[in-house]
């Protein structure tokens, strides 16, 4: 499964120089708790609902101050061509809930854990579907019962 | 920011006491050897797409001259 396949939703972005009034408005306008800092669409930091709480209204940081100045800079990313297997472990290794799928140095998604539980829940369910199928028709069901054979003693 | 494979990325801890994190630059993506880096961590050996910060280090370990450390963001020592 490609991480194509889970990014459904169009990723929200907003300048570095955009204010934390302007960020909180547009994460209730959008309907997310996670906006891709970008500059000509190549992602440059994070911020989340959190970080405008936490690094914002619990320090006293005006709300018109610069997004940039509260966001998570750093940001793995992970390829739009790339496996799930990659996300999986970017999430793993980094302790992050989120990352930026790219085409090259644009951002163009967003795929999140709850995305890839949603996604691989329904790989299993396809699974499952087919377990359940070998356990109701059983191969060779028209078939005479297979004779019970006792060890020679 | 700029690196070649082989140059060693280093994202400096943020809190007292976080050892700074290191890596192998293995490919620069972006044009002229900018970001996003592909780098192999020296702890896990995990590779991932990274847009460094300002917390990130460059070292050009091809030349090992104090000026080969740039951090991200900084005006480029111009050569005298």
């Amino acid at each position: 499964m490609k991480i194509a396949d889970l990014t459904a939703r169009p990723v929200v972005t907003i300048r570095p120089d955009a204010t934390i009034r302007e960020a909180a408005a547009l994460m209730a306008r959008a309907g997310v708790g996670c906006l891709v800092v970008a500059e000509h669409d190549r992602p440059v930091g994070m911020v989340t609902d959190r970080d405008l709480v936490v690094r914002a209204m619990a320090t006293g940081f005006p709300v018109d101050g610069r997004v940039d100045g509260v966001m998570t800079t750093g940001v793995v990313a992970v390829d739009r061509h790339a496996d799930v297997r990659d996300a999986i472990a970017a999430f793993h290794h980094h302790a992050v809930r989120r990352l930026p799928v790219v085409d090259g140095d644009a951002v163009v998604g967003l795929v999140s854990l709850d995305d890839l539980v949603a996604g691989l829940s329904k790989v299993f369910a396809d699974v499952t579907h087919g377990l359940t199928a070998q356990l109701v028709f059983p191969h060779g069901g028209d078939e005479a019962p297979v004779p019970a054979v006792s060890a020679p003693t | 920011m700029r690196a070649t494979p082989g140059s060693q990325l280093i994202v400096t801890g943020h809190h007292v006491g976080e050892p700074d994190r290191t890596g192998e630059v293995l490919e620069a993506r972006g044009p002229d050897g900018t970001a996003p880096f592909l780098v192999r961590w020296d702890d896990t050996g995990h590779v991932t797409l990274l847009f460094p910060g300002s917390d990130c280090l460059i070292r050009d370990t091809h030349r090992d001259t104090h000026r080969d450390t740039h951090r991200a963001g900084a005006p480029e020592e111009v050569p005298s």
